[in-house]
């Protein structure tokens, strides 16, 4: 037993300890702060600044000063104006430097401090992708995400692309972990009716007939065959977030293929998780196009690249040089 | 970025730890305990609709169906505090979950804001969610954290900024039309119907507040 114990913990250990180049958390660093920045820009391109980071004394919405406790940024600063515009000007400038890989996990740590102090001015503002991004800030402060394309790469070996030191691969490990927790409990928290067949698959048209999130007109959609592309819309969504843990199965097959017998062959070999991964990019993308979510579709696909071994992303780079290199996966 | 021998079992451990408060804080417990007081009608509609799937093959009537769902959640909720008590610090300063219920419930009867300006005695609709023409500041309303101001999956309450949203949005209307003279900021509740309804229910005005010039100027405390 204590061998068995033993065994199964040196083979934790030994995942937990993988290594690989920096490139995939790099991609992903990229693409979140671009996310959160573009937010802070489009925040200061709406003349929101002071609205949303004040307190309605000074012109803003928050009512920060009748919280108690106050929140840590209305103790250590005056609120009004200035307050708002630094605020907000910390949080665009740490989305900056962590876009461009400086001083990274430092930018991570500034970052969730300001956002968190940030929602408890404004706890209304703050919507799910808000707190999916202060989990992966957490996660940048930790891992080495800077160790490619950065800034910080750069000094450490004077190339902004790194020199492809591998660095623990556990941060990206917990990517893929936070996306199928994220799909899984969304799928199974869908409690209202019209997600399942006794509510007749309507959850998608009522989601696309609620003005303040649609962004177009859908009346159109109450006539066939639309309304029909909606339930369908309405059923695949349930079903590929109910059933994202599988992708895990179909992960573990690819490290270990004698578990997975013919089947485990068949979906590694045809790379069957990528199914999830597809139309997860393709609901992403319509949600981006027809509902008013801001920065929720792209900062979801941003996590994408995590699923891409850095290896791959060599083996991609080749082919689209000319190149023909052996392909490994992870 | 190899160290210490043991650092990487203490690593490991961590991690382990992690995953596992994640996973403990995404079991979706029931959040509230149902009182006394409420169990009569506590989500009546959905255990109506349930007994009516299933109460064929359960050994209760439809009011003891009830009780037995009531007495399971709150034993759940209770379970649930227990569960959760040792990784609530960090979910609770990172104001954060690992419970995603994305459109979870879909609003059957959705509200569109809807902002009007008294003009040389005449009110003027300047802002109407999804109307081509009536769509004064409409990047600003959409905007997900201006709309979180005003917006609610609550049926009988408006968003808890709604007062300063409101009087906010006065503000903004008195600033672009100087020529109005009171403003008003409301919500249109439609009712949507699936396609194999065919009742017609008329949409109803809730939360309108009214501004002149000077109230709009103000904040109160509340």
């Amino acid at each position: 037993m204590m061998q068995r114990l033993k065994r199964a913990w040196t083979g934790i250990v030994a995942f937990w300890s993988e290594e690989e180049p920096a490139t995939s958390l790099a991609i992903v660093r990229i693409g979140l702060a671009l996310c959160w920045l573009y937010d802070m820009l489009h925040i200061y391109d709406l003349g929101l600044v002071v609205p949303l980071f004040a307190p309605e004394e000074v012109g803003g919405l928050s009512h920060a000063y009748l919280r108690d406790p106050l929140p840590l940024w209305a103790r250590l600063v005056p609120q009004g104006v200035e307050s708002a515009a630094a605020l907000h000007g910390i949080m665009t400038l740490t989305s900056l430097s962590l876009l461009l890989g400086f001083f990274t996990r430092t930018s991570a740590a500034v970052l969730l401090v300001a956002w968190l102090q940030w929602i408890q001015l404004l706890p209304t503002g703050d919507r799910g992708i808000d707190q999916l991004s202060r989990h992966m800030l957490v996660l940048l402060m930790f891992a080495p995400s800077g160790h490619a394309m950065a800034v910080d790469a750069w000094r450490r070996c004077g190339s902004w692309w790194g020199d492809g030191t591998p660095v623990p691969s556990w941060g990206r490990k917990l990517i893929i972990g936070q996306m199928v927790l994220m799909y899984f409990t969304a799928g199974v928290l869908k409690s209202g009716v019209t997600w399942w067949p006794m509510g007749g698959y309507a959850a998608l048209f009522f989601a696309l007939h609620d003005p303040s999130v649609a962004a177009y007109d859908f009346t159109w959609t109450r006539a066939q065959p639309w309304f029909f592309f909606t339930q369908v819309g309405t059923a695949v969504t349930v079903i590929y977030q109910v059933t994202y843990p599988l992708t895990l199965v179909l992960l573990l097959w690819r490290r270990r293929p004698a578990w997975g017998g013919r089947i485990g062959r068949f979906c590694t070999r045809w790379r069957v998780e990528w199914a999830w991964l597809l139309i997860g990019a393709w609901f992403h993308v319509t949600l981006g196009v027809v509902m008013n979510l801001g920065i929720f579709p792209w900062a979801m696909l941003a996590l994408y690249p995590a699923w891409v071994a850095p290896s791959e992303w060599r083996w991609l780079v080749d082919r689209i040089r000319g190149q023909r290199a052996p392909a490994t996966t992870a | 970025m190899t160290g210490h021998p043991l650092w990487s079992h203490v690593r490991a451990a961590f991690l382990c730890l992690v995953v596992a408060g994640n996973l403990l804080y995404a079991v979706p417990f029931p959040r509230k305990h149902v009182e006394d007081d409420i169990r009569d009608e506590w989500r009546s509609d959905d255990l109506d609709m349930w007994y009516r799937w299933i109460g064929g093959v359960l050994p209760y009537d439809r009011p003891a169906f009830g009780e037995v769902v009531i007495d399971a959640s709150n034993a759940l909720h209770d379970l649930g505090q227990l569960v959760h008590s040792p990784v609530k610090p960090f979910f609770r300063t990172l104001r954060t979950t690992q419970q995603w219920g994305l459109f979870g419930i879909v609003a059957e009867a959705p509200e569109a804001l809807v902002v009007e300006a008294l003009i040389e005695g005449e009110w003027v609709e300047i802002e109407r969610r999804l109307h081509p023409e009536h769509d004064w500041r409409d990047p600003v309303f959409r905007y997900r954290r201006v709309r979180g101001t005003w917006d609610t999956v609550r049926k009988d309450k408006p968003a808890p900024l709604y007062d300063a949203f409101c009087r906010w949005t006065a503000q903004l209307a008195f600033a672009d039309f100087p020529r109005a003279t009171r403003v008003r900021v409301s919500r249109h509740r439609s009712f949507i119907m699936a396609p194999w309804e065919h009742e017609v229910i008329e949409p109803k005005v809730v939360n309108d507040q009214e501004f002149t010039r000077e109230q709009a100027r103000l904040w109160v405390v509340r």
